[in-house]
């Protein structure tokens, strides 16, 4: 065997799930090529460092900032002030699409760095799955309150647009349905959450040009937009 | 940027009201009638008299229309701002250094006396400022379709940005920057341009042909996404319902995502690029030209079809708990980065035979 073929074979080597007959052929040569053992070594320090990823949250310094630039602002500009009726609430939702967004980023990048690891066990793949349930559930929750949003405001936008935006988020729902009726596993619910994430992009888009249209200052709607994808 | 809310402020009703999508307004009966030129100054706009009874709110009677022209000098790299409404727009790239603004402003009424004074309410405005042009539609809150076409030349070198809320979009020869947002339907060209840093379609097509500068990024939500014979550092492509081609486009980066779109990539690699296709539900094509190796990670619940002859060509045990089946392997040298993956759609990588 080559050095190319043995190298196919540290990753599930580093893992644990080698079968038994051929990681005796491996070690032999391990033992005497350099490369594949630094190869081995790499591979057990990315399985390390993806193992020890944790779902992080905004420090709270993060969400202070944006309440106080959505509190500026709007007591600057009247941004936003059609469209909920309490400070408080609609300074929460925008910062809870942050949050949304900032622990769907978490969970996807931690879910690729493990992918890339190949780091593959039961319990973590449980600590996964129960994870992306939680984010599952948070963007629903989310979604459901900004498409109440949409409902009532979308008639200042012209018909044709909201007919195309309608009809985008109806192409995510119906592959959310049939995500929904298929057997649940790691894929589906990966291929789940990426819908999700597309329809919130979608819906926050939609309140952004809402808000243009009714009275907004654009140019600060887009700064704040701006703040909140960054 | 900043007047979109002014313009629909103004036109807020007209544009939840009007029956007329913008196709149907580009594709307008002659003019019955022509009235006095504007020039673009005017004033504060004059009351719109109430509309003559019997109409419903509906469009009804020929198109009339107003034509307006203004030309304004610009450096060879100032920047010109459109935010229209409805109607054709044309941007392209000339030489010298004077903006052209052609415009024709048409609504369509049987009433001619009505039909006149809202046409007088229906303003282009034309700023100068900072080294740019701004152009901003206005128009009353009537119930009468209304269109304004716009057909404008520029230095070639100028950065232009569009925004609209209907019809279709062409752009050609303009090297500046380019951002354009149409959010409702209406097809969008742009050919020989330079950095596209947004094409954006709601509703219609997006076909890029040409472009050559740092990146490409575009996006549509329910038409189709065509790039060909682009070069640039970055190409970024985004659909929702809408297929995605991608032909003989060389970049270092390459991306294409759809939610149920198909994606299809033909043509040229480039030795160290990075390709990657992912489709939600969508099928994913790959027909890359000979000449380039790669290195592969495909993954899929659907079929896989592969014409390389891959080392390694092995298919990596589905990890626990999962549907999808991941495929790795290397043809020739590897040198491009490759990954393609649809959770439900059909994967293929076709060999294109060499004419050598």
């Amino acid at each position: 065997m080559t050095c190319f073929e043995y190298d196919l074979q540290i990753d599930e080597y580093v893992e644990g799930t080698l079968p038994a007959t051929r990681v005796a052929a491996l070690e032999a040569h391990l033992a005497t090529c350099s490369r594949c053992r630094a190869a081995a070594a790499d591979f057990r320090t990315l399985r390390s460092a993806a193992s020890t990823l944790e779902r992080r949250n905004p420090p709270p310094e993060v969400w202070t900032r944006v309440v106080a630039s959505i509190h500026e602002s709007s007591e600057q500009t009247g941004w936003f002030s059609w469209m909920l009726p309490g400070l408080t609430w609609r300074s929460a939702v925008a910062a809870a699409v942050i949050v949304i967004m900032l622990t769907v980023g978490t969970w996807f990048s931690w879910h690729e760095a493990a992918t890339a690891g190949r780091v593959v066990s039961t319990a973590g793949l449980d600590t996964a799955s129960a994870e992306s349930r939680g984010v599952e559930q948070a963007m629903r929750t989310q979604i459901s309150d900004m498409e109440k949003t949409v409902r009532t405001a979308s008639a200042v936008l012209p018909s044709e647009t909201q007919a195309a935006y309608q009809q985008a988020g109806a192409v995510i729902d119906d592959a959310l349905s049939r995500r929904a009726s298929e057997p649940h596993s790691e894929v589906t619910q990966q291929s789940l959450l990426e819908l999700l994430q597309s329809k919130l992009r979608l819906l926050q888009e939609m309140i952004a040009l809402i808000n243009e249209m009714r009275k907004g200052n654009q140019e600060e709607a887009a700064r704040i937009v701006s703040g909140i994808e960054q | 940027m900043r007047t979109l809310f002014r313009t629909c402020a103004v036109g807020g009703l007209v544009l939840l009201a009007s029956p007329a999508t913008p196709q149907q307004a580009g594709a307008a009966a002659p003019p019955a009638m022509r009235l006095a030129q504007g020039d673009g100054t005017a004033g504060r706009p004059a009351p719109v008299p109430p509309r003559p009874p019997g109409r419903g709110g509906r469009a009804s009677g020929d198109w009339v229309d107003e034509p307006f022209q203004r030309s304004v000098r610009l450096g060879s790299r100032g920047s010109v701002e459109l935010t229209a409404l409805f109607g054709a727009i044309t941007f392209t790239g000339t030489d010298g250094n004077v903006v052209r603004i052609n415009a024709v402003k048409r609504v369509q009424e049987a009433n001619r006396d009505f039909a006149r004074s809202v046409l007088q309410n229906v303003q282009i405005r034309v700023t100068e400022r900072g080294g740019g042009i701004e152009v901003l539609t206005e128009q009353p809150t009537v119930r009468t379709p209304i269109a304004v076409d716009y057909t404008i030349e520029v230095p070639m070198a100028t950065s232009v940005s569009i925004r609209s809320f209907g019809g279709p979009i062409n752009v050609g020869g303009v090297k500046g920057e380019l951002r354009i947002e149409a959010f409702g339907g209406g097809d969008m060209t742009l050919s020989s341009v330079g950095r596209v840093r947004t094409a954006k379609s709601a509703g219609g097509n997006v076909t890029i042909t040409g472009a050559e500068g740092d990146e490409v990024n575009a996006e549509t939500f329910l038409g189709q996404l065509v790039v060909r014979d682009v070069k640039a550092r970055s190409v970024e492509l985004r659909s929702i319902r809408g297929p995605i081609t991608i032909v003989d486009t060389l970049c270092d980066r390459c991306t294409a995502n759809s939610t149920n779109g198909s994606i299809e990539f033909s043509g040229p690699l480039k030795p160290e690029g990075r390709y990657t296709l992912n489709s939600n539900e969508g099928d994913i094509r790959f027909i890359p030209a000979p000449g380039v190796g790669f290195d592969l990670e495909a993954m899929t619940s659907g079929t896989f079809n592969n014409d390389f002859p891959l080392r390694t060509g092995r298919k990596t045990a589905p990890a626990p708990g999962s549907q999808g089946r991941i495929f790795r392997g290397v043809f020739m040298d590897g040198s491009a980065i490759l990954s393609l993956r649809s959770f439900t759609g059909n994967l293929s990588l076709i060999r294109k035979t060499d004419p050598r």
